[in-house]
């Protein structure tokens, strides 16, 4: 797994590549938080993430309310296959912001 | 009939072990005629469960060891996870709480909704914990 965060627009964009799970979430977790903690609102990128378990949505559904509290968004963007299935069946699908690409996302 | 053993082996309690045990669990079950998207929910549950004995069973400990049996009939699929640490009641299982947005038990909840059934058991002479999750055969399948 890696990840890179950079700006788009008005937002940071964490970029998430491969596998996300308890081995590796601990790490996406600082950075989404040192994210929000800059009052950033954050767009996760799921383009190339191929796996992500519970460990992972569990960070971003901290991360999410703590954006919620802050008035600041969090969007993910690009999910297909084995993610996508995740964010489908624990239904987190209702509560994130999702979108299918980068041109989607609002100024 | 009886079949042969798919899997038997054993991994240590560590996080960075699970990349590799999904790896065996979608090997296992390529072979068996499962759709992909089924091979990816039940290499999902597995995962989920290694995940719970690290952080629940072990509390973290990554000397432990988890023990993988993956057995067929001609019915299901039968994946054994058997820990060693001390036995977790039964009840201390967490359910996904009401409201989505609350943290905690999202791998039960994957669990349960990926595999036909998912039971814990507690034997007197067996030493730590054994989780058997049973995932039903596709028609036509192997």
């Amino acid at each position: 797994m890696s990840f890179d965060c950079s700006d788009y627009k008005q937002y940071k964009r964490l970029h998430l590549s491969g596998e996300v799970d308890l081995h590796n979430s601990p790490d996406v977790r600082r950075c989404l938080l040192d994210i929000l903690n800059r009052k950033k609102s954050v767009i996760v990128d799921f383009s190339d993430l191929t796996y992500i378990d519970s460990s992972g949505m569990a960070t971003l559904v901290e991360g999410l309310n703590i954006a919620n509290k802050m008035n600041l968004t969090l969007t993910i963007v690009g999910a297909k296959d084995a993610p996508l299935q995740v964010l489908q069946l624990t239904r987190l699908n209702q509560v994130f912001h999702i979108v299918e690409s980068l041109e989607d996302i609002e100024e | 009939m009886s079949h042969p053993p798919l899997l038997c082996k054993q991994w240590a309690s560590c996080p960075s072990e699970l990349s590799d045990i999904r790896k065996n669990i979608a090997d296992v079950c390529q072979p068996l005629g499962f759709p992909q998207t089924d091979i990816d929910q039940i290499v999902l549950a597995i995962d989920e469960a290694c995940t719970n004995i690290m952080r629940y069973a072990y509390k973290g400990c990554r000397e432990g060891v988890i023990k993988i049996d993956v057995t067929q009939d001609s019915q299901q699929i039968i994946f054994k996870l058997h820990d060693y640490a001390k036995q977790v009641p039964k009840d201390c299982i967490k359910k996904k709480p009401s409201a989505l947005c609350e943290p905690g038990g999202l791998g039960v909840m994957l669990m349960r909704q990926v595999m036909d059934s998912v039971e814990f058991i507690h034997t007197k002479d067996c030493k730590g914990n054994i989780l058997e999750m049973r995932k039903n055969r596709v028609k036509g399948n192997r």
